[in-house]
């Protein structure tokens, strides 16, 4: 028991994300000029919403701010606070359901309370689990259960429930297990009505998960500003349950006494103007009742609360943030607001689901996965290369989208594009609707080349109609430039394997384990892109070092150096022995000179001078703008640039 | 009348040399004097610290930039200077750089290494269109202790002669301000 205690009380001492601590200073001067997050434009998720409110955010107006800060939480940032919070849910439950086991010396069959408290918390945190919990946790489901609650986890939350439903009377709370000797007071008058009516199935503030730690006396840790709607939430017909033999402890009997509704100081609860009246559904009293975690240890057992409604966004309520960001917000609480007349919160009550990363991979699972999902062999060849060759964390980050929101993945140059290796395309709003991601592999670059007096040239064209039309040109008049056209013959030269076509056209082909690793960068933007991290440099070195991992791995499995093109080829030998040039070329190559895309266009015959020279005219002139000193560059995001770093750091260390 | 003849001459000779702009990264590693109309960047790197300062881009199809690392022991990947060395100048594979002989100099009170490279390389990468470019690199090791420095200007080969003179004023110019030890 010891040890499961020191365990737990780590767990409630973890430190709350950066954003929320003081830190938030430095951090957040690291973060100037970075967008916040608009709850107006992307509402969360319900179950998010309630995560950040019980872990101390505030959502006012339209943006989240961490407690005590007046700076609101950043678009990239939300996503790592996210998964921080996520993550010491997990470890929270796990805690929960080892004391379950524990109790009953890691039987399998449970007494019947403990073995519904077990399906309390498993449902309520089942997509945030890891999958070998989640098997282990299937025997006390049905298969119906089992598929329903699998089903919310991959596709996201349920469709939200008719504003008129909430006005219905609330479904009684499942049956849970609590100590027989204790009494849940009553509600009081001025609880909020709403609260009944909240669905049963939501997941439990940290307050009721730090419940189970009552019985080891060690007090949690939990935001002061934290609500607790854990007692007042039951409603007042439901029946007391009966809880399993547990010894009383002293922390365990002070639930006994009635939770006295205690009105904070100012200080203690900044509440916004207009937050309450953000609310329809709020408690109409002109204070706010806040019960300190360390004044009423929880009761010993986890107890379902009706969770606080996730405010919706007010797009017509005043915000000073737009104009004034790190405004300071007044330091004294002003009374909340009756409740306004409910207005139709139509669009807030959209749930969105955010995307998690897969926690964990399987190679058996996802062969299994393979074997019936809908790609083309050439497809599925590239993604057991991945599976069997990829490193973690990319490979269960990769192919846990594949595996999760089924991409349509093309090996097609036709539709990639400008772009080289990989083009990402987002079909649709929704990004984590299956189907909705579209990646195009440029399988078969188009080579053009011609002789010169001395020596000859060589250039490297987009087969893509699309790019070609948006320059108001028509697409290259050769047979490479068709996929419908076969080539002759298949050469091998210094552009490495070479089709030849019957006008001398060329189109490069590219070996499977490039195209896999290309594909490996394309999933790892895709990614960053649903963590909503902005499209920058390091996000391309990200992608490019993990797929140079992935190479390596590949090399070492099968003995030999991949085949790459000479270009790929080199820039990998350069990522092993000099990863500094490396990144340098990336930089270097970080703006598109489109004056030199046009001369070159023009020099391989597909652009007349004249047209050349009234494009170029038409291109902005920058460079003749008078600098004073030395002008230092933006610096990006941080989380992007930071998981490249990881990247090559675990990617040295194996060296 | 000789003082004043003596300083238009001198006004003359110097008239069309830019004004360079001292630049120390906000990390205080080193201090430089950079061309006008240059941007800076630094950041954390594989293995250390990195500045990059980009020129103002003219008619060559490469805009040339100074690269300069501070190649720190502790870090996950470290080589030494020499084996670094080593690398910069090997050329296996389908690699295609060639080097000049090292020479030898002082720079910023240390015995520093001093090479040229030419390589081609397909520019721009990742996006199309594109075409082998040759590019030409200055190269300095700096030891600092057990780190060093990598001082780099990677420019067009077409205009490499003209930033010659431009790579040897900079590092007479280069100061390490502060060992990490």
């Amino acid at each position: 028991m010891l040890p499961l205690s020191l365990l737990l009380s780590l767990a409630l001492s973890l430190p709350e994300p950066a954003c929320a601590q003081g830190s938030q200073d430095s951090f957040a001067e690291e973060m100037a000029g970075l967008e916040p997050y608009d709850l107006s434009s992307t509402p969360l998720d319900e179950r998010d919403a309630r995560l950040l409110k019980e872990s101390g955010y505030r959502l006012e107006d339209r943006y989240i701010f961490a407690s005590s800060q007046t700076s609101p939480v950043g678009r990239e940032d939300l996503s790592f606070i996210l998964e921080d919070l996520r993550s010491r849910r997990r470890l929270q439950a796990l805690l929960q359901m080892d004391m379950i086991f524990n109790r009953n010396d890691f039987q399998k069959k449970l007494p019947e309370p403990d073995r519904e408290t077990l399906r309390v918390i498993a449902r309520m945190y089942w997509g945030i689990l890891p999958s070998a919990t989640r098997k282990d946790l299937k025997p006390y489901f049905s298969a119906q259960e089992i598929s329903e609650m699998n089903l919310e986890m991959s596709l996201g939350p349920l469709p939200p429930p008719r504003i008129a439903e909430k006005a219905t009377p609330p479904e009684p709370a499942p049956p849970l297990p609590r100590p027989a000797a204790r009494s849940v007071p009553a509600p009081s008058a001025s609880a909020p009505a709403e609260q009944n009516t909240t669905p049963a199935s939501a997941p439990a503030p940290l307050s009721v998960l730090a419940a189970a730690a009552a019985p080891l006396a060690i007090a949690a840790n939990i935001p002061a500003s934290l609500p607790r709607p854990a007692a007042p939430a039951l409603p007042a017909a439901a029946p007391i349950q009966t809880a399993p033999q547990v010894p009383a402890t002293p922390a365990a009997t002070a639930v006994d006494k009635p939770i006295p509704p205690v009105s904070q100081p100012a200080a203690a609860t900044p509440q916004i103007p207009n937050t309450a009246a953000a609310m329809p559904s709020a408690a109409p009293t002109a204070t706010t009742t806040v019960i300190p975690a360390s004044a009423t240890p929880a009761p010993a057992f986890p107890i379902i609360p009706a969770p606080a409604p996730l405010p919706p966004a007010q797009p017509a309520a005043p915000s000073p943030l737009p104009s004034a960001p790190a405004a300071p917000l007044p330091a004294s609480p002003t009374p909340a607001q009756p409740p306004a007349p409910a207005p139709a919160p139509t669009a807030a009550l959209e749930r969105v689901p955010v995307y998690a990363p897969s926690a964990s991979f399987s190679p058996e699972g996802f062969k299994v996965f393979l074997a019936t999902a809908p790609y083309p062999r050439e497809v599925k060849a590239l993604l057991e290369l991945l599976a069997t060759h990829a490193r973690e964390p990319e490979r269960r980050t990769a192919l846990g989208i594949v595996r999760d929101l089924l991409p349509s993945l093309l090996l097609d140059s036709s539709r990639s594009g400008r772009h080289g290796s990989s083009v990402l395309v987002e079909q649709g709003k929704d990004m984590l609707r299956p189907g909705n991601i579209q990646i195009a592999l440029n399988d078969a670059p188009m080579i053009l080349r011609w002789k010169k007096l001395f020596g000859k040239r060589t250039v490297r064209l987009p087969d893509d109609p699309g790019y070609y039309e948006a320059l108001g040109l028509r697409p290259p008049a050769l047979d490479a430039a068709s996929r419908d056209k076969a080539p002759e013959r298949e050469i091998t030269e210094e552009e490495g394997t070479v089709a030849v076509y019957k006008d001398g056209s060329l189109r490069l082909r590219l070996s499977p384990e490039q195209l896999a690793g290309e594909l490996l960068a394309a999933l790892l933007e895709a990614d960053a892109r649903l963590k909503g991290w902005p499209s920058d440099i390091h996000l391309r070195l990200r992608s490019a070092a993990a797929r140079n991992r992935f190479w390596r791995a590949y090399a070492k499995a099968q003995g030999r150096q991949p085949l790459l093109d000479p270009e790929s080829l080199t820039a990998y030998q350069e990522w092993l022995e000099r990863p500094e040039d490396w990144a340098d070329l990336f930089f270097q190559t970080m703006e598109r000179d489109p004056s030199v895309e046009l001369r070159l266009l023009e020099s391989a015959g597909l652009l007349s001078s004249e047209e050349a020279s009234a494009a170029l005219e038409r291109l902005p002139k920058g460079k003749t703008v008078p600098q004073e000193g030395v002008k230092e560059l933006p610096v990006s995001g941080p989380y992007a640039r930071e998981s490249w770093l990881e990247t090559e750091r675990l990617a040295r260390e194996s060296q | 009348m000789n003082a004043l003849l003596l300083s238009l001459l001198l006004g003359t000779l110097y008239a069309d040399e830019p004004a360079f702009i001292p630049y120390t990264p906000p990390g205080g590693t080193f201090t430089c004097e950079l061309p006008p109309g240059w941007s800076a960047l630094e950041e954390r790197s594989v293995r250390g610290i990195s500045s990059r300062m980009f020129g103002p881009r003219d008619d060559e199809r490469v805009r040339p930039a100074y690269h300069i690392h501070q190649v720190q022991k502790d870090t996950p990947g470290f080589i030494p200077l020499m084996e670094g060395l080593k690398r910069e100048l090997r050329c296996e594979g389908a690699c295609a750089r060639i080097a000049t002989p090292m020479q030898a100099w002082r720079i910023s009170e240390r015995g520093a290494k001093v090479f040229e490279v030419r390589e081609s390389r397909l520019f721009p990468q990742e996006t199309l269109p594109a075409e082998p470019v040759m590019l030409h690199h200055f190269y300095a090791f700096i030891p600092d202790k057990e780190d060093y420095f990598i001082v780099k200007l990677t420019v067009d080969e077409d205009a490499f002669d003209a930033y010659r003179s431009e790579f040897r004023r900079f590092l007479q110019k280069f100061r390490i301000l502060s060992s990490r030890r």
